[in-house]
């Protein structure tokens, strides 16, 4: 579903992301851990097509990266902030961003939507009005309005409450039991723990270890720990537990 | 299935608007309040008023009661020796201004010498410092033609006089020239009557007598001998009588009768007789005669002839004389031609009215624009303004909005170009900037200005619409939050204020920023709409300048938006 193979962004003199290469399957949800400034939003920016790869390539269900058009179309990407006009409800903002889409049947896509995502209750209150994990769902559902193949999520359960995160994993589980590829960044580890099948840790711009949640349970007692022992470790050779 | 999308993202927007309290209250509520604020300024501002209600100090240091009627000032009295106190209060605000009248003012003026009077300004009021400093300069006016005309007028009184004793003199001259005509004409009658007199004929004369003279000579001659004879003849006869007569005498007349006196008598008168004729000498005669011959007729040919040469001078001196008396009419002529020219000039220039001489040229003020209120001069300026800041605060402040909420990324991930995203955001601004525009043109008709909403007219607004909209978006495309909008609106709207010849015509300010003011949005667009609302004319070119301007301010845009959509 998503193949990255030598995916590089440079800035100037300072290079984000080095070298990328690494595959996801279809209905998988693949994290993305790292320390701040490891290159995880400059590597989202490219795979959903709002940054130019220096160099590399990367195909997001067989779409190359830089056709934006046809990109477009197979993703959706749900950003750490709220993305949505506070003004319109969770209703109307389904509506216009499915239609900018041209999702057919758009109401019957909505009311799957508020259900699947449990917004059903307050689907005609303004989304200015609702609550940190309410909004951050109606982010979601605003990524999958349009049946993308692969969703991007971007530290989704920053700033909410811990109840609300759990919801929220739910909703993510659902998703991927629609066979919706998820590509899940973030810093919370339990989550990663939780809901990913595999995952890369970047530093530096570097995977510096690819690997499934179980696997690296071997660097510690814990995932936290061995997450940090695998950064105090640093190394970008690929254990064969990562594959 | 485009269109649908577009319809859908003005509907978004339209929505949004609504259910924002403060974007309606600037979208609607300020255009009108700004307006209707601006309206009532305008409707009753006058610089003529001002003036007449600011307060001018008046300083009167000649104390000769100087007053300056008429004058359009609320003239305040400052009392005596008020110089000092005077520019005081000019420089404290107190007054907007002050008129000093110094001492000798009015002698100095009467004595011919000119005065001055001092005017002191508040130049931090421009406006009334520059009304006051044309009311003062139009009183002085006034009262330098008054006194012109003044002096003027008496002077044309005594040149009148003086005009009325050259024309007594004109006629004095042209008698003194008849006179000299007659004395010319008789001086050519003493000259005619000279030329006529014959003098020759004189002389031939006087050579015949003297030939009759001669033959009378000869003649005399002959009676001369002949008187001789008979003379002697006549002496021997007395000689014999008279002893003959005393003889008888002396016979007859012994007794004295009274035949013998007469006899005695008688005897006495041939003796004289006798003597008498013994005496006389007519050949001496004669020879008188004859002598006369060569002097008493030589002399009258001599006289002649000094008479001749005097004839011949006397007729070149009157030649002379008449020469003399013909150049002396010409030029009795020549000083009555230049007297009467010399009158009619004069004539000509007293009959000028010395309040003409004085202001030889006066201004006849026709405006272009009769009788009509500031605000309808103020009126496209209005519309610009109120657009413009409007315009830039809606348009930057949404695209900050839409970037800083995400909703521009979200809107930038869906399979729509920037472009055509863009492109809505341009016709949602552009309709709530027609909307604007309309409630301003409401405004301002219901405050009496008759607006032709002519296709110019509406051209004109939506180009201006259109412009400011695309450049309030190229705004919100660069800053990052809804501060820097405004503050990045009002920095460049203020100086386009400033710039744009509202307050201040480009003749006024330097080259350098008048080519920039002359190419800046709201001075194409203030340009634009004066041509047809204030000129009666169009701007067409004017109007393409502004949609290329907003094409080229939305491509930019896209640009900026397509590099960064989200902050």
């Amino acid at each position: 579903m998503l193949e990255v193979k030598d995916l590089t962004r440079t800035f100037k003199k300072f290079t984000a992301v080095d070298h990328l290469s690494f595959s996801v399957q279809q209905g998988e949800i693949f994290g993305i851990l790292g320390p701040n400034g490891a290159g995880k939003s400059t590597l989202m920016k490219m795979l959903t097509g709002f940054l130019e790869p220096t160099s590399g390539t990367a195909t997001v269900a067989g779409v190359e990266i830089r056709d934006k058009e046809k990109l477009k179309r197979v993703i959706g990407w749900a950003p750490q902030e709220d993305c949505f006009y506070g003004k319109l409800s969770i209703v109307e903002n389904l509506q216009y961003f499915g239609s900018l889409y041209g999702v057919e049947d758009i109401e019957k896509r909505i009311w799957e939507l508020v259900q699947a995502l449990g917004l059903v209750d307050k689907r005609n209150a303004l989304a200015e009005s609702l609550s940190g994990g309410m909004k951050r769902r109606l982010n979601i559902a605003l990524a999958i309005v349009h049946s993308p193949k692969i969703l991007f999520l971007d530290e989704p359960t920053l700033g909410i409450d811990p109840i609300s995160r759990m919801a929220l994993w739910d909703v993510i589980k659902d998703i991927k039991k629609q066979k919706i590829t998820i590509i899940y960044s973030t810093h919370y580890l339990t989550e990663v723990e939780q809901l990913c099948d595999r995952m890369i840790i970047l530093r530096r711009g570097r995977v510096v270890k690819e690997a499934t949640p179980q696997s690296i349970k071997k660097y510690g007692k814990t995932i936290e720990e061995a997450f940090f022992n695998i950064l105090k470790n640093e190394t970008d050779e690929r254990t064969p537990d990562a594959v | 299935m485009k269109r649908m999308k577009g319809l859908q993202m003005l509907f978004k927007d339209a929505k949004l608007l609504l259910r924002d309290t403060k974007t309606v209250v600037l979208v609607v509520v300020t255009p009108l309040l700004i307006t209707l604020i601006l309206a009532l300024l305008f409707s009753n501002l006058s610089t003529e008023a001002a003036v007449g209600n600011v307060k001018v100090g008046w300083c009167d240091l000649d104390q000769q009661g100087f007053s300056v009627e008429g004058a359009k000032l609320k003239l305040m009295d400052l009392g005596k020796n008020c110089n000092a106190t005077a520019e005081q209060m000019v420089k404290e605000g107190s007054v907007a201004a002050a008129i000093i009248i110094p001492k000798g003012f009015q002698q100095q003026i009467s004595e011919g010498h000119g005065s001055s009077l001092q005017l002191y300004l508040d130049t931090t009021q421009v406006q009334t410092a520059h009304g006051i400093s044309t009311e003062v300069r139009a009183l002085v006016e006034e009262m330098n033609q008054r006194i012109g005309v003044t002096f003027i007028s008496e002077a044309w009184k005594k040149l009148k006089a003086l005009n009325d004793q050259l024309a007594k003199v004109t006629d004095e001259l042209e008698q003194a020239h008849q006179t000299t005509l007659t004395v010319r004409n008789q001086t050519q009658q003493l000259k005619d009557y000279l030329a006529s007199v014959n003098l020759t004929q004189a002389e031939e004369d006087l050579a015949t007598a003297n030939r009759t003279l001669h033959e009378i000579q000869a003649n005399l001659s002959i009676v001369q001998q002949k008187i001789q004879n008979y003379q002697l003849m006549v002496s021997s006869l007395l000689q014999s009588a008279v002893p003959l007569l005393n003889m008888s005498y002396n016979q007859s007349c012994q007794n004295q009768s009274i035949g013998c006196a007469a006899l005695l008598e008688g005897i006495t008168v041939i003796e004289n007789a006798s003597a008498t004729l013994n005496n006389a000498s007519l050949s001496t005669e004669v020879q008188t005669i004859a002598a006369l011959n060569t002097t008493a007729l030589l002399l009258p040919l001599n006289a002649i002839g000094d008479l001749s040469t005097a004839k011949a001078e006397v007729q070149e001196n009157l030649t002379t004389l008449l020469a003399t008396i013909d150049a002396y009419a010409a030029n009795i002529d020549a000083i009555i031609v230049e007297i009467q020219g010399t009158h009619q000039l004069l004539e000509q220039y007293t009959a000028r009215d010395p309040q003409y001489i004085v202001r030889a040229v006066s201004v006849d003020e026709k405006e272009s624009l009769e009788q009509v209120s500031y605000l309808w001069i103020m009126t496209p300026a209005l519309i610009c303004v109120v657009l413009l800041f409007i315009g830039l605060f809606i348009s930057s402040n949404l695209i900050v909005q839409e970037r800083r909420a995400g909703t521009m990324l979200r809107n930038a991930l869906a399979p729509v170009s920037l472009a055509y995203l863009i492109f809505m955001k341009v016709v949602f601004l552009f309709v709530l900037a027609i909307i604007q525009a309309t409630l301003i043109v409401v405004v301002l008709m219901l405050f009496g200005m008759t607006i032709a909403l002519n296709i110019y007219f509406l051209s004109a607004i939506a180009a201006i619409c259109l412009l400011f909209m695309v450049l309030g978006l190229c705004i919100g495309c660069v800053v990052k939050s809804e501060n820097s909008a405004l503050l990045t609106s009002l920095v460049l709207a203020l100086p386009m204020m400033f710039l744009s010849g509202i307050f201040y015509p480009f003749e006024m300010m330097p080259a350098s920023f008048a080519w920039i003011g002359g190419k800046l949005p709201l001075t194409m667009a203030l340009q634009a709409l004066q041509k047809g609302m204030l000129y009666h004319g169009e701007d067409w070119q004017g109007i393409i300048v502004m949609l290329g301007v907003s094409v080229m301010l939305y491509i930019i845009s896209v640009y900026l938006v397509w590099r960064k959509p989200v902050e």
